[in-house]
Parts: structure tokens; sequence; C-alpha cells
């Protein structure tokens, strides 16, 4: 059933199974993955990986909208430009390129 | 107190704390990432392990932690994600490293638009790139080693556009541009970039899509053309963080923070390596953060042993910046309407219109959003000459809850009991 | 030529560009001579809060009238001045300062001030992040927020279009009776000249008593909604009357743009710009009180400005004792954006010999200074 997406070395693919049968696929294949939540889509990232991958492999490209109202998305990758917001377990203004993705985590990002 | 704190564990931070431990200094590491290596060690893993195994068990290493104030001498404060802590010092060095530099182009706000070592960043955490279409272009040997990355991981390169002029990188040794395979070799990459395009005195006029990117508009001479592709990894040059340095105090120099023969600044006890420095490359970054951590646990003799090494990777690093500098061409790429300050959207022909840096910031707004000045400060000094203005904390945005708290004791931390 | 100018101004922040608005309006000849950016004193610093302040029948009288001016202003200001009538909520964190919001009600009401008493639960829904357990507040609905360089650099463009010439990166050296010498000879001679150069005013006409007082301030990334009112708690005039001690007041304002200002220290005695990391953490703290939720929202600049401030509180405006050509107008120490428009307001009518729109003897220089309170 459609709902969440799952990478294996770096390629998304939208995933057919039940999740706990597809977790129990994917741990059989490959290293650990945490499960997490954007925009109420679920998402398997690879342990150890960065809120902003996590987005992305949520096929999300605007992370954010700017003040003037354009969709903005990451362009530093190393935390200072600050275009990769979201909102992490509520809490705004967080740059998804330096949070590690932990199981259960909320991740909205901007309309 | 440790006896010496290092802020910046990529490789010239590393290189001072390892050499700082064999010294038999205590040493402390804080680094903002979720680990250590910086930008060019990230996700590193086997050179990484190689280069910190024997030591690193002997100092500490805080990682996820921002240094944003020096609310006392001797004292910094940092961030991290359990809340506010201060750290004291007896000698410090400061490796922050460096960030790109962007220069705005139409359409450079779409998302996908990336810096180049940015989409590399991105990729090492996890970015799918596996077939994605790819152009990498701005200035300087960086861009290779991104297309060699990406390539790597299966992403279709479609082109390295280097701004740079053949005849500069001629004039710097680097063999003929025409024959990339020289100029691959000469910046060590491997044979395997041989079969992608890449062009000289070529550079992006315009990023195009609705949402996010779909092409991008090359220029070569007179030559225009439209590349599809999904990423533009696209940066020009980089610029020395030189924020905290000069919060404290540090005098800067023309390329950087200005320091001595053992990479101490103008402030005592307080040293500086590695990009921070001046943008000189790998090697160079490594040299140095050994002379700093060497100096600044008072290993002053084996420090002056590198002196040598040093000046030998400086020359090369110097010629390599002239030949890959930003030419005046770019300059004429944004538009009335193309965003220069990206926090606040504030436009080219607004920015321009004022004479000097202050009154642009107090009269548009740019420069004052939370990248404090980062990404557009570098742009507007390229294209206008305008330098920044001085450093204030909280040198990084924090919880206001942590700039509360960073309260100064009334001596130089003698007290165990704030050390954390 | 004569003497060249009607009027020379000295100080291109918001007090010299509502001056040469006001004596351009009124068909004078006007130049402004500015170093810096334009608004880039304390213009540039302050929280530009437009309030009706009762610390004094003078200042209630100051800040009403001005407050007034902005409002009939407000229509023609161009979108980048930000005006919106936020309002101000006097906040009172027990029954002893509940007493004296009722006393500002019937302070406010009898000049006309349109004011309204919440109680504990009015105030929490019209503000849900301050901590539960205040007492209650007082509304002012009608004080507004502004951004101040933007408004200084309209006032001045509108000067301009009636004739006024703005010199901006000239600086004064010298003011006298005859005009202002630039700091490169040149001099530019006027019949009244006007010292609006804010905290730097005693250096060009020594003796004065302008003092400056340090302050400091915190801006935050953008949470819009997150407060509606310009938020002051009640012992912010005690904090302002202080002669002696630094002291922090909590003063949380909401910018159009959804970021939050944090303020308000003052300090005697600091000349120097640099953060000081004690009394700005005093400062977050005591917002922290009256806001716990701030502690989670994300600091992006902090920065210091320099209030001009005379020894009874209130500013100085109109011509030197001894010198009828000279005139100030300059400390105003935190109210300088409020009563900038007041403030050209009394100076016209001065310079043009008018009706003042309200009595200027409280404000005149040479009058005599106690202490108000401390």
């Amino acid at each position: 059933m459609p709902g969440h997406y799952v990478s294996t070395a770096g390629r998304p693919h939208e995933c057919r199974r039940g999740t706990q049968e597809c977790v129990r696929h994917i741990g059989s294949r490959m290293t650990e993955t945490v499960e997490l939540r954007v925009n109420g889509v679920r998402v398997q990232a690879p342990r150890g990986a960065l809120v902003s991958t996590a987005v992305f492999l949520a096929g999300v490209a605007g992370f954010r909208r700017s003040v003037g109202g354009q969709p903005r998305g990451p362009l530093c990758g190393m935390g200072i430009c600050f275009e990769c917001r979201v909102t992490i377990n509520g809490r705004e203004h967080c740059r998804s390129c330096q949070v590690v993705c932990e199981p259960g985590m909320e991740v909205r990002t901007d309309a | 107190m440790p006896d010496v704190v290092v802020v910046g564990a990529g490789p010239a931070g590393l290189a001072a704390a390892r050499r700082a431990v064999e010294c038999g200094a205590s040493v402390t590491m804080v680094d903002d990432n979720p680990a250590a290596g910086g930008q060019i060690w990230r996700a590193a893993g086997g050179r990484l392990r190689r280069e910190t195994e024997r030591w690193l068990a002997r100092a500490e290493l805080i990682t996820g932690a921002r240094v944003f104030a020096a609310p006392a001498p001797g004292r910094l404060a940092l961030e991290t994600l359990q809340g506010e802590m201060e750290i004291a010092y007896r000698s410090l060095v400061l490796a922050t490293g460096a960030r790109e530099r962007f220069l705005p182009f139409p359409g450079w706000t779409l998302p996908n638009v990336m810096g180049a070592g940015g989409l590399q960043a991105l990729a090492k955490s996890g970015l799918p790139v596996e077939r994605k279409k790819v152009v990498v272009a701005g200035c300087g040997p960086l861009l290779l080693a991104v297309a060699e990355y990406l390539r790597d991981h299966g992403a279709n390169v479609r082109l390295v556009a280097e701004q740079a002029s053949r005849s500069s990188l001629l004039r710097f040794g680097l063999g003929l541009a025409g024959r990339p395979g020289k100029l691959i070799q000469a910046a060590g990459f491997r044979a395997g970039l041989l079969g992608v395009r890449y062009f000289t005195s070529c550079w992006p006029m315009a990023a195009e899509g609705s949402e996010k990117l779909e092409r991008v508009i090359m220029r070569r001479g007179n030559r225009t053309w439209s590349e599809s592709c999904d990423y533009l990894a696209c940066g020009f040059g980089l610029i020395p963080n030189v924020e905290l340095p000069a919060l404290l105090g540090c005098r800067l120099g023309a390329k950087g923070v200005a320091v001595d023969e053992f990479q101490q600044t103008s402030v005592a006890g307080v040293y500086c390596a590695g990009e921070v420095t001046g943008i000189g490359g790998l090697e160079l970054s490594l040299v140095e953060g050994e002379i700093a951590g060497y100096a600044a646990a008072g290993g002053l003799e084996a420090a002056r042993k590198l002196f040598g090494a040093r000046e030998s990777r400086r020359r090369f690093a110097d010629g390599l910046e002239r030949a890959f500098a930003p030419r005046e061409e770019l300059k004429t790429l944004a538009a009335d309407d193309t965003l220069v300050c990206r926090c606040e959207d504030v436009t080219w022909a607004r920015v321009r219109r004022f004479t000097g840096w202050r009154e642009a910031k107090l009269h548009t707004r740019c420069g004052m959003g939370p990248c404090q000045g980062r990404v557009c400060g570098g742009a507007v000094e390229f294209l206008l000459g305008w330098k920044p203005g001085s450093v204030r904390p909280p040198v990084f945005p924090v919880r206001v809850g942590s700039l509360a708290g960073a309260v100064p004791s009334p001596q130089c931390g003698e007290k165990p009991g704030d050390i954390r | 030529m004569g003497r060249g100018y009607d009027v020379a101004i000295a100080g291109g922040g918001i007090v010299g560009a509502a001056c040469a608005d006001e004596c351009a309006a009124a068909g004078l000849k006007v130049v402004v001579v500015e170093p810096g950016p334009v608004g880039g004193g304390a213009t540039a610093a302050g929280m530009g809060h437009i309030v009706v302040m009762d610390d004094s029948p003078a200042q209630i009288a100051l800040t009403h009238l001005s407050r007034t001016l902005w409002t009939e202003l407000s229509a023609e200001l161009p979108d980048d001045v930000e005006f919106v009538a936020a309002g101000t909520l006097w906040v009172a964190a027990d029954a002893e300062e509940m007493a004296e919001v009722e006393r500002k009600r019937r302070v406010y009401e009898g000049i006309g001030v349109r004011s309204e008493v919440l109680g504990s639960q009015d105030l929490a829904r019209a503000e849900p992040h301050l901590r539960p357990g205040l007492a209650g507040a007082l509304l002012v609905a009608d004080d507004a927020v502004v951004y101040p360089p933007c408004a200084a650099r309209f006032l001045l463009e509108r000067a301009r279009a009636r004739g006024a010439e703005v010199r901006v990166g000239a600086a004064a050296a010298e003011l006298s009776g005859e005009g202002i010498k630039l700091r490169d000879g040149t001099m530019l001679a006027a019949g009244v000249t006007v010292n609006a150069t804010g905290a730097w005013a005693p250096q060009l006409t020594p003796g004065i008593e302008v003092r400056k007082r340090k302050g400091h301030l915190v801006i935050t990334d953008r949470y819009p909604g997150w407060v509606h009112h310009q938020l002051v708690e009640l012992g912010y005039l005690k904090s302002a009357h202080s002669t002696t001690s630094d002291s922090v007041a909590f003063n949380v304002q909401p910018r159009r743009t959804g970021q939050l200002l944090i303020g308000s220290s003052r300090q005697f005695g600091a000349e120097e710009s640099a953060i000081d990391a004690g009394i700005l953490g005093r400062m977050l703290r005591r917002a922290e009180e009256y806001m716990p939720g701030i502690s989670d929202l994300l600091a992006v600049r902090t920065w210091t400005g320099f209030r001009a401030a005379t020894p009874d509180k209130l500013p100085l405006i109109g011509p030197c004792p001894g010198n009828e050509r000279l005139y100030l107008a300059t400390g105003h120490e935190g109210l300088g954006i409020t009563t900038s428009l007041g403030t050209g307001r009394l100076l016209a009518d001065q310079l043009l010999r008018r009706q003042p729109a309200i009595p200027v003897e409280p404000y005149l220089p040479g009058r005599k200074q106690e202490a108000a309170h401390d």
C-alpha cells in the first residue's frame, strides 16, 4: 500500500509491503533503519541519517517557504544557510541538515 | 580546565588536537556537527578512523555543540542539544573552517540548487543521487571532488563548468584544461572522471523550474544552452569562517584570521589553523593544525620543524586561489529582481541602491536574518566590495534560553565545577 | 545669498528627520547633516514602540501629542515602515501592581486616551504565552509599533520633496549660531542651527546635560502570532527612573515580520557598545519569568544602543539659553521614536513663533532640572 518509502543504499522506492513485513525484509538485507514521519507520511531512513535525508526520501524538494512565499530547499548542507528548516516534534526552525533522525520523529515542512 | 580547547573537529582541528595530546596536554574538542570530520571528512569512515584512533581516546570530543559567545576571557559559551554550557581554556585553537561563496543569479533560490560542497554534504548524509542528472558549476578544485563523489555514487554528472578561463588555469601550470585528464590528475582525482564534460570559461546564467529546479541555462563565450538536470551543485569558492575569531578580538588579514608563525592570533593564547586563516586546501590545513596544536601545548620546537612543509603547501594553495578566482562577468549575473538576501527576500535592485553594508542592512534588513549574513555577505562583498561589519554574540543563532544562561564568572574559571 | 539656509539640522536620525519634515512643510529652507546611515544611531537600535507614557504630565502631553501625529501619518507611511497599531499591555504581576493599573487607567481617561483593564483570565486569552498567575493588565489599544530607520528615511524623503537638502556622509564638526561647520571645513550658514544628534549632542554643544544610557535588545526568528501586543511590565518605569544602578525590565514586542524584540536594559557609565553578557542574561531571564516559553525561541541577533538621557527624563526642545540661534532637539531617552513627531512640531512652532501645539516650557533647555525620581 502506498504510504511509506524505503531507501536501500540511497535508492528510494515506494514500498508495497505492509510496514512490519517491510521492516523485517529490509532488516535482513541492509543496515538498520529508523522510522519517522514527514508530513504524516512514514519514511524509513538509514540509521544515522539526517532529517534532511528523510525529507528527500519523502519526495519533498521544497522544505520551507521564504518570507515572500517562495519554495526553498537546502543550499549549504553544513548548517549555515537556514534554508533547510523544518518543524521537528513541534519545534519550529530546526535545521534538518544538522539533526539525526530518531524513531517516531514528526517532521513537518511548510506547505 | 582543559589545557587546550579546539573548536572545529575537521582536518585542522583534529591535527591540532592530536599533536596537543601527544605533547601531554589535556584536550577538549568541540564541533557543531553530529560527528567529527568537518566538511571534507564527513562520513569518511576509513581515513577518519585511521587518523584518529590512536589518540582520540585520550581527548574529550563534544559533538553537536556550537560556540556562540565568549562571555569572559578564557571562557566560551556553547549550545548543545541538552542546553547551554560553558567551557574554560588555557589555550584555544580555532579551526572553524570555511563555507562556500554563493553568488546570486536568476533562479538560484529554487529547491535543488545547492552549493557544490552543499550537494556533496547532503549526499554523504543520504540524499539519493543515483541516476540523477547533476550539473556541477562554479569555481575551484572542489568542483572536481564533488563531481568525482557524485559519479562514484551513481549520479549522471552532465557537466563540470569552471568559470575560470583556460589561460588562468594554464598560468598556474595546471596543464591544458582542454585535456581535463591532466587537470584532474594534477588535482589528484581518479581517471573515472574522464568522459565528463569539463568546460572552462563556463558558468550558469539562470536556473529554471516551477516549484523546483528543472534545467540550468549555461553560458560559455557566445554560446548559451539549456541543460536539463535534477540538481545544480554550484559554489564560487570558499570563504573562511572568521566570525568566532573576530568575536574574540582576533585581527583579520586580507585572506582570513591573521596569525604568526606559530599560528597564534593577535590574542594571546588563541591560535587559528586551517581554512579560517585563508583558503588553502586539505594538506595546508593539516600542517597548520599540527603547528597550532604543538604551539598551544608548548611544543614550539616540534612546531618549528613543520614550518618548511607549511610554506611549500601555502605557495601551492596561493597559486590555486589565483587560478580559480571568480571573474568579473559573474558580477553581472543577478537581475534586478534576483534575490541577494534569501533570509529576508531582498532583491539586487534594492540592495545596490545603498552605499554601504550597514545602510543596506538597516533599510532592507538584508543580512539580518538567521544566516547572519553568511550567505549574502560573501555575495555582497564580491559584487559591491562591502566588508562585513563587527561581530556580536550570538555568533550563531541559539535559543533565547542559551543566551540567557551565559553568565560571566567573576574571574577566569578556576572552579572545577564549572567544567563539564 | 544672505544667510544660506533657514535651518541647519545636525543629525539625520528620527528626531532630526521629523524636525526637517516639519520645517520644510512650513516653507523653511532646510539642510540636514548626517555622517552615517540615515537613522543609524539610537533610531536603529530602539524598539520603535509608539506609546503614551504617563511618567509625568509633561511626558504624557508630549507622547500623547506625538502618538496622535503618528496615527494621522500612518496612512501615508510606506510598507517598509511596518506601522502596526499593536497596542500596549502594561502587565501587573500582583494586586499591588493592579492598583497601579487602575491609577494609570484614570490618568489616561483624564486626557482622553483609550484604555481598558484586563483581568487575569482576559489577559491569558489575549496573550497565551504569558505565564499563568499574573493579576491582569492595562490595554492601551492605540499604541503602535514601527520600524524606525525606514520611518526616518521616509520623513527625510518627504522633507527633500519639499525642498530640503539632505547631506548623508557629511559630519558636523562645530555648531554655532552661524550654522554648521562640517569636518571637511565647509560652512553651512543658517539662520538657526539645530542639534539633533542624540547621545552625541554634548560633543557638539558642550555643557548640555545629556548622558548616554546604554540599552540591549535581542531579536528572534519568526514566530507569527506568538505575541500580539507590546508587553511591558509595570516595573518598567522604575527601571527607567533609576539614575545610578544597572536595571532591566520585561519588555517584549511583536514585529510585523513575526519576530519578537526582547528588551529592555539600562546602564549609565557604559561607554562601549559591546554586548554585556551579564546584563543581557539578566534581561532575558526577566523575560523568561513573564513568558517561560520564550527560552525555546531562536535568538538571531543582539545589539546595543545609547539613549540620550536628561536628569528630569524630559527632552530638550528649544533654544539654548544665551544663544537664540542654536536650538536643541535631543535628550529623548527611551521615547525618541514616539516623541520625534511631537519634537518636530514643537521645534517648528518655536521657530515660526506659532502657538505651540502644547506648552513648551517643560522641554526648554536651561530649565531647572532636578532628577525626577531615585
